[in-house]
């Protein structure tokens, strides 16, 4: 049986989780946020257009849009709609996955690093368009390990 | 074996944590923080899991590759702190974190990270044979 990401545990992600009592859901939100921020950005970067525009265009101020993209402001799904809309686009397909595999620290809270990042792999993938979940990149050599 | 030093394995980036004398500064870094300590953790993981996967971050407030003479230090900018890492071929180390300080301030922390990068360099066994 040829190895996957899947199989690769993290203990040092369990350690660094270990007193999380929310158990992965900021990471949860960042990812999310990350996801569509980065959707936005790489279209305004696609299409030439800068944040001064962009709030023009939305109607608000520019400083509302930037807090918006590093992710300092919550964003509504109304914001995204908005914001989508100023570059001519819509939001298309949301998909939604099972807990038990999209929170990497709930895995890690109970040991189970199995599924680490798998399911929300493929979310982040499609900004890159890219998604192969099976693949082990080149490790390279590990002076340490 | 569970190589313990892997953070996260994505299609550009595996991303460790750098072993620097039978520990791990960043994750060292990041097990004592005491004030919104998992909101951080878990922030900084979402960036190395999204840098992992895409090679980028949406924008440099995420993150950027610092200039000048620390430009081989890439800067993970969970809220209020700092990662620090750097890259070796497929490979992203997290070498070290620290608090948010001024650019003046935060220079000893970019040396620091210069500092375990080039200890990681000394220890590297350079290739051999074809490869």
């Amino acid at each position: 049986m040829s190895r996957t990401r899947t199989e690769f545990r993290s203990d040092a992600v369990a350690r660094a989780l270990k007193h999380s009592a929310s158990a992965g859901r900021y990471f949860a939100r960042d990812m999310a946020m990350l996801t569509v921020t980065a959707a936005i950005i790489n279209e305004m970067e696609l299409q030439g257009v800068t944040r001064t525009q962009l709030a023009e265009r939305v109607g608000c101020t520019k400083a509302f849009v930037s807090q918006v993209l590093i992710g300092s402001r919550n964003m509504t799904l109304r914001t995204i709609a908005d914001l989508a809309w100023a570059l001519g686009k819509e939001v298309h397909g949301v998909a939604l996955r099972d807990i038990g595999t999209t929170i990497v620290s709930r895995d890690a809270m109970n040991n189970h690093l199995d599924q680490w990042t798998v399911s929300h792999l493929e979310v982040v993938s499609s900004f890159t368009g890219t998604l192969d979940a099976t693949a082990t990149p080149n490790v390279g050599e590990v002076p340490f390990a | 074996m569970v190589d313990r030093s892997i953070v996260v394995m994505g299609n550009r980036y595996v991303v460790r944590w750098m072993r620097f004398r039978n520990s791990y500064p960043a994750l060292d870094y990041l097990e004592n923080l005491t004030s919104d300590a998992e909101r951080i953790r878990e922030r900084l993981l979402s960036l190395v899991t999204f840098m992992a996967e895409a090679g980028q971050l949406p924008s440099a407030q995420h993150g950027h590759f610092l200039s000048g003479a620390y430009r081989q230090i890439f800067e993970f900018k969970p809220i209020g702190h700092r990662i620090f890492a750097f890259i070796d071929g497929t490979t992203l180390y997290l070498t070290s974190g620290a608090p948010k300080r001024s650019p003046k301030a935060q220079a000893g922390d970019y040396e620091r990270a210069m500092n375990l990068r080039a200890e990681f360099y000394s220890r590297k066994k350079p290739k051999t044979g074809n490869n």
